[in-house]
């Protein structure tokens, strides 16, 4: 059975690209215009096997969605990326304080995104 | 700035910024680049930087709210409302209203170049969605032709290969088959041939055997016929000829005989012959045949080999190019990177828009004290603080890439 990613991003581009990139390796893919829908997502039922989440979007931005989603029963351990323009080392500690597990600079290979999806979830 | 510094100066400052602004607003317009942008930034912070210095100066050189200095030069004076060029001189208030008017003239320009830059924001989005939404075609397209091109090589050469190999072999036994038959239907005919000579001989010797017996049977009669001396003359006569007839009819069927066995022989040298001949025929049949098949099952394989080779070069060739529509899929994320970008320097140009416009403010207020001016110029060095760090937070972010830092 393919193992799920759910993708959150505000950007209609990253979402095609990340889509293209990865159902292209055979994995699924579910897509989140923002937080909040996907935390909505999660709610009702997604079970994704991994998240990559932008930083700066809406309302909510990617550590917030992070610390939102470690507090769902189940969530503890899904691997979470962020994917972002950003850099900061203040930024990337606040990340892994919130729970993410990786820090991802955009723009990233395909080879590379994939190599970190099959390391951090096992058959994928 | 110390306080000698001449009011032209500013002024004169004042003028390439409201230049540079015009110039880079111009380029915006004309050219949409990033350069342009930076162009306009620059305008935008030296007028910052300007009216910070002409605070500075008049905090220091204040004498009680009003300032007399007058312009040394002409280009100065045109800075001047025409009622104070008339009067021949200038006054700081009026050199400051001025100035304010001169920033505030700026943000309807910056806010002109941030809808532009979110006009080529949206743009490129677009532009990116079209392109992903193609290369995704082209890729769909890609991979029905592997797996077309995979099914060929397995599913639909090796029956066909199969199915003929098959029909030949078919072939060969149905024409080794009639073969045969055909060899043993000829010698059944000569066999039967043989058997009626054999028929016909036995004939032969029964004629033979009356023909002696009538010759005896002759011999008899003439012998009575001597005995019955003169009156038995005319019976010995026809004795006589019944003896020489047996006598030919004897040889004639000697010689049938001897004609026979010929014919027999004949026969039998003749069946030899034809199963021989038939036989080399035959071989020569088959060569010829076992020639053609050897000759079409390499070509076959030649065919086969060749397209096999294609249709593997085919697939490496599709192959590659998937991964390059992948790695081109992967590179649309510049597009957002670029966005993210932009966005950054427009809020960076709200930010100087915001900053210019308490700027333009405070010098053109006609309440202006000095008791005021250094909690104002705090927090406008507050603000410019938070341009340049958001400025340099954005170029920081575009001058990364390829990190990956799994905690």
């Amino acid at each position: 059975m393919a193992k799920k990613v759910m993708i959150v991003d505000d950007s209609q581009t990253m979402l095609m690209s990340m889509e293209g990139i990865l159902s292209k390796a055979g994995l699924d893919v579910a897509k989140a215009n923002n937080a909040e829908e996907a935390l909505a997502s999660l709610k009702g039922g997604a079970k994704p096997d991994m998240m990559i989440t932008d930083l700066n979007m809406g309302a909510m931005n990617g550590i917030q969605l992070i610390r939102e989603v470690r507090r769902l029963p189940g969530y503890q351990f899904m691997p979470i990326v962020m994917l972002t323009t950003e850099s900061q080392q203040a930024r990337r500690e606040e990340a892994k304080s919130a729970g993410a597990t990786g820090w991802i600079v955009k723009p990233v290979q395909p080879d590379s995104m994939l190599q970190v999806i099959r390391q951090l979830v096992p058959g994928a | 700035m110390r306080p000698q510094y001449d009011l032209a100066a500013l002024a004169g400052l004042a003028s390439i910024a409201a230049a540079l602004t015009v110039l880079s607003g111009y380029a915006i317009g004309t050219e949409k680049d990033l350069d342009a942008i930076s162009l306009h930034m620059a305008a935008a912070f030296l007028i910052t930087l300007l009216a910070l210095a002409a605070m500075r100066y008049l905090t220091r050189v204040e004498t009680g709210g009003h300032y007399n200095v007058r312009p040394k030069h002409e280009h100065e004076r045109s800075l001047l409302p025409p009622s104070d060029r008339q009067n021949g001189a200038g006054s700081s208030p009026v050199l400051l209203r001025r100035l304010g008017e001169e920033l505030a003239a700026c943000n309807p320009i910056i806010h002109t170049l941030c809808d532009h830059v979110q006009n080529v924001v949206q743009n490129t989005e677009d532009v990116a969605i079209d392109i992903m939404t193609r290369l995704n075609r082209v890729d769909q397209a890609i991979t029905e032709l592997i797996d077309f091109l995979r099914a060929s090589s397995h599913d639909k050469i090796l029956p066909v290969i199969e199915q003929t190999e098959h029909r030949l072999h078919t072939i060969l036994s149905d024409f080794l088959t009639n073969r045969t038959e055909a060899i043993f239907e000829s010698r059944s005919h000569l066999g039967g041939i043989a058997d009626s000579v054999q028929r016909l001989d036995a004939i032969v010797q029964s004629i033979r055997k009356v023909a002696r017996q009538t010759n005896m049977l002759a011999l008899n009669a003439t012998i009575e016929a001597a005995r019955a001396g003169v009156a038995g003359r005319g019976f010995a006569v026809v004795a006589s000829e019944v003896k020489a007839l047996a006598r030919q009819t004897d040889q004639a069927a000697k010689d049938i005989g001897e004609g026979l066995h010929a014919l027999k022989d004949a026969i039998g040298e003749s069946m030899e012959a034809l199963v021989e001949r038939q036989g080399r025929e035959q071989r020569k049949d088959l060569d010829t045949m076992f020639s053609a098949i050897g000759e079409l099952e390499q070509n076959m394989k030649t065919v086969t080999e060749q397209q096999q080779e294609t249709l593997v070069k085919m697939r490496e060739e599709s192959e590659k190019i998937a991964h390059l529509v992948i790695d081109l899929i992967g590179s649309i994320q510049f597009q957002d990177v670029a966005r993210q970008k932009l966005n950054g320097v427009t809020g960076v140009l709200h930010q100087i828009v915001a900053h210019s416009a308490s700027l333009a403010d405070i010098v053109g207020s006609d309440h202006l004290g000095g008791e005021n001016i250094e909690g104002v110029l705090a927090a406008v060095e507050m603000q410019r603080r938070q341009a340049m760090e958001s400025s340099k937070i954005s170029h920081v972010a575009g001058a990364n890439s390829n990190i990956i830092d799994l905690f």
